[in-house]
């Protein structure tokens, strides 16, 4: 019985497992692959020169990577957003860590609607961000900067900083703070000495998923930067030369190299915080 | 000293007015106005760009729009839901390579929506898929991803594969939260499998607010989606507005970026507030869990 069970566990693990990895496999696959379509038209095997082809064959190159890195100036990208999401979480940790203490801590009135109207900013849609910010970035000369991408990406690291914070602050025992009250403590100095050494590993997941969440946004990257700020999840797409709007052929090689090195630091984080992982996707919702 | 608490929340509602209330205060001015290349200066007119969306001449786009969007966010969510907690349930107990397979089933998590634009492209994983299904079967049968039945489905499962992780965690957080007693109790009671299912298991997750709040953030965030829909605008060369995979959120990328209006700004704030409007009624019903989640 027990033995059956395992087994269709097995069964559902491993084709789920398949299913999130040959997606991924195909992009790091074609990433390292060249584009002979042009050369050979039949199907089934030919020759390239004096080389056998099967269509569609792997042909392994790293000429895809090398053109990032020395063309297209991957490293430059990977600076970029680098700037952008630390800046980014650094305000969003300097602003919302009181609030997420003031939320974990205190019951008062107005509590409930403060939250709510944190969640609510997660339904504004983005252009009704967007249109007004593009605007005033075009008068204020923010537009494609860094502070500017920094400050519009508050929006989706505020919450997640609040939220998730106000998690592991609840997570101390509350002996902890009636111990320190007892012995004469005030409340800063609570907050100062006692309840931020304790979510220090708390923050350190916060920061790397906050970081991934703006690493990985696209929109606002879209409509917001250009030359001089264009981040990783931008670079992905315009498969490094703007091809789109340019009159470069789309080529699907370039464009999975270029996902290919902006998933790693981003699976590389998640794997790494995978412990707190149901807490950051869940708003501290979950444990 | 009692004041500390409203003190300490000062530098995070300053910062949530600049970048929430105020951008919804200027697109709500902008939506009342009159505002583009040919007009440049901000004049507010009155209700005139709602009448445009809602009834006028963007009417169709906005419809047509309104009704991908309620597609994409139906069908994702409902697959993300069921996929989900089968996963859930899958990883839920102590067996050989548990810590193996929810790392690569967590995987998903890390991965921008746009890279899933391009994976999930006729050009990455379909021709791979078409060219086994035609040649290496020898059926000579393929999918043809330009009918909407095969894209939709194509996006549907793109999101799932990218957020059933997420309700996963979430079963299996419920599912390590339920009392040891209950299961040892319906242990005890001779219940089979299927019945401590139903009886003990079942009722935890469905019941769970934690999941109803996730299921509505991803409701919220579905109904926001971009990247994918906008990928396969260019896969499927669907350059004009109202076409197939537009929802809002691509609608008004278009609208901002076609050469073919004169940049309609107040225009696409309207629709970016109507929009905002729908899912706001939506999380209304949603309030209630949420107090639920961060009460005490």
């Amino acid at each position: 019985m027990a033995k059956r069970k395992n087994r269709l566990r097995y069964l559902v693990l491993i084709f789920a497992s398949w299913w999130v990895i040959y997606p991924i496999a195909t992009s790091v696959q074609e990433s390292f692959e060249i584009d002979l379509g042009p050369l050979y038209s039949g199907r089934g095997v030919s020759f390239v020169g004096q080389f056998f082809q099967g269509t569609g064959g792997l042909m392994p190159t790293a000429i895809n990577y090398l053109q990032a890195f020395r063309i297209e100036a991957w490293p430059r990208l990977v600076f970029n957003s680098s700037i952008i999401a630390l800046s980014s979480v650094s305000i969003a940790l300097i602003v919302g860590i009181p609030a997420a203490y003031s939320f974990a801590m205190y019951k008062y009135r107005g509590k409930t609607i403060l939250t709510i109207g944190l969640l609510a900013l997660r339904t504004i849609s983005p252009f009704a961000v967007l249109v007004p910010f593009f605007i005033v970035y075009g008068q204020l000369g923010l537009f494609d900067t860094f502070q500017g991408m920094a400050i519009i990406y508050l929006v989706l690291n505020l919450p997640i900083v609040i939220l998730m914070m106000r998690g592991f602050f609840k997570d101390i025992p509350k002996e902890i703070y009636e111990a320190a009250f007892l012995s004469g403590a005030s409340d800063m100095t609570i907050m100062r000495r006692i309840a931020l050494p304790l979510v220090i590993p708390g923050m350190v997941a916060v920061v790397l998923f906050a970081f991934v969440a703006t690493w990985n946004e696209y929109l606002y990257a879209l409509i917001l930067t250009g030359a001089r700020s264009k981040t990783v999840s931008r670079g992905v797409w315009s498969g490094f030369g703007e091809s789109i709007q340019g009159f470069k052929i789309l080529d699907f090689d370039e464009l999975n190299t270029a996902g290919t090195l902006a998933l790693i630091p981003a699976i590389v984080i998640v794997l790494l915080v995978r412990k707190y992982l149901v807490r950051g996707v869940t708003l501290g919702a979950a444990k | 000293m009692n004041r500390l608490q409203y003190l300490l929340l000062i530098p995070a509602v300053t910062v949530a007015l600049v970048v929430g209330a105020y951008p919804i205060l200027f697109s709500i001015i902008l939506s009342l106005s009159e505002f583009s290349i040919t007009t440049p200066e901000i004049q507010v007119v009155g209700v005139q760009n709602y009448i445009s969306v809602l009834f006028g001449e963007l009417a169709p786009v906005f419809w047509n729009s309104a009704g991908v969007t309620l597609l994409i966010v139906v069908g994702a969510v409902a697959v993300e839901l069921v996929v989900g907690i089968i996963l859930g349930l899958a990883l839920f107990g102590n067996f050989r390579a548990r810590s193996l397979f929810y790392s690569i089933l967590v995987v998903p998590l890390a991965v921008a929506p746009i890279v899933l634009g391009i994976l999930s492209s006729p050009n990455v994983i379909w021709d791979d898929i078409n060219t086994l299904l035609f040649y290496g079967t020898g059926l000579g049968i393929s999918i043809d991803l330009f009918q909407p039945a095969a894209f939709y489905s194509v996006i549907i499962l793109a999101d799932a594969w990218l957020w059933a992780p997420l309700i996963m965690l979430v079963t299996l957080a419920i599912l390590q939260g339920i009392p040891k007693e209950h299961f040892e109790a319906a242990e005890i009671h001779g219940a089979s499998s299927w019945m401590t299912f139903r009886s003990v298991i079942f009722p935890s997750i469905i019941k769970s607010p934690v999941l109803g709040f996730v299921l509505t953030l991803r409701v919220i965030d579905a109904f926001k989606s971009f990247e994918i829909p906008f990928a396969w605008t260019f896969w499927l060369g669907q350059n004009d507005l109202g076409s197939p995979v537009d929802t809002f959120s691509v609608l008004m990328w278009k609208l901002l970026t076609s050469s073919v209006y004169d940049f309609p700004l107040a225009a696409i704030a309207t629709i970016a507030l109507i929009s905002t409007a729908i899912i706001l009624v939506f999380a209304v019903f949603a309030l209630r869990y949420t107090a639920r989640v961060y009460s005490d």
